[in-house]
């Protein structure tokens, strides 16, 4: 699991996954992740990369929407493939943070 | 395609109770997929059962500090593919484990207690039995 930090605003950036966000794979980004998470208002999680997601993969995902959404900032998703997208929408998290196709769409969102 | 008719032979991977070994197990999955003729649909559904029951018991099933084996038997008759995950630990049914309320907003979503919910939801069957000291969790997929 590879993790990228791209800054595209100020206070936000987009963070870009590659790889199986499993056990070893969230182990490898969760600290990382983690603090991207807490020190940004705007955050978009690139998953075009991320060929699978566990739930200790959502985890990882939901304690950084959820302490970005403390802040008032907004957290997004973009572009995850139709497996990790059904793994998404199974357990609730499409109803939690939206999903975007399109990086403008996405860009206009957590920057607005 | 000739349709695959008979049971396959049975492919057997025994891992320690180490998180370290999840991903050797998801790789195992990923050398079968010639052998057992697994579409993309089915190896993730099969990889992401595998890791969540594997985790599950690795997390849960043992006293700290003790080492254990866990194998997994996979194998296709017809058009299904099986997995059986054997562990030694105490008597755990994940059936009878309470999915998780789908969360209404951040605030209030719980972490954690989804594999179960993940299971339930890419496993077309989920059978378990105790027997000679032992949990066996049988998950059937589409091939």
């Amino acid at each position: 699991m590879k993790m990228e930090v791209e800054p595209i605003a100020p206070g936000s950036v987009r963070v870009i996954l590659d790889g199986r966000l499993d056990i070893n794979g969230s182990g490898v980004i969760d600290l990382q992740f983690s603090a991207i998470a807490g020190s940004h208002r705007g955050v978009i999680v690139d998953l075009a990369s991320v060929t699978f997601l566990a739930s200790i993969g959502i985890r990882t995902l939901l304690l950084g929407a959820k302490a970005v959404q403390r802040r008032g900032g907004a957290f997004v998703l973009l572009n995850p493939v139709p497996e990790v997208e059904r793994v998404l929408e199974v357990t609730g998290v499409t109803d939690l943070m939206p999903i975007y196709r399109n990086s403008d769409e996405a860009l206009t969102a957590v920057t607005a | 395609m000739v349709p695959v008719t008979t049971v396959s032979e049975v492919y057997s991977l025994t891992i320690r109770n180490d998180r370290a070994e999840v991903a050797r197990t998801l790789t195992w999955v990923d050398d079968l997929v010639g052998a057992l003729e697994l579409s993309p649909e089915a190896t993730y559904a099969i990889q992401l059962c595998l890791e969540e029951a594997v985790v599950n018991i690795i997390s849960y099933a043992f006293e700290p500090n003790t080492e254990h084996d866990v194998k997994i038997d996979v194998w296709r008759d017809g058009g299904m593919v099986f997995a059986e995950i054997i562990d030694d630990g105490r008597p755990f049914d994940p059936r009878m484990q309470e999915a998780p309320q789908r969360p209404a907003d951040l605030d209030s979503a719980q972490i954690g207690g989804l594999g179960i919910t993940l299971m339930r939801s890419f496993a077309t069957d989920i059978a378990y039995r105790r027997a000679g000291g032992t949990n066996r969790l049988t998950l059937a997929f589409a091939a």
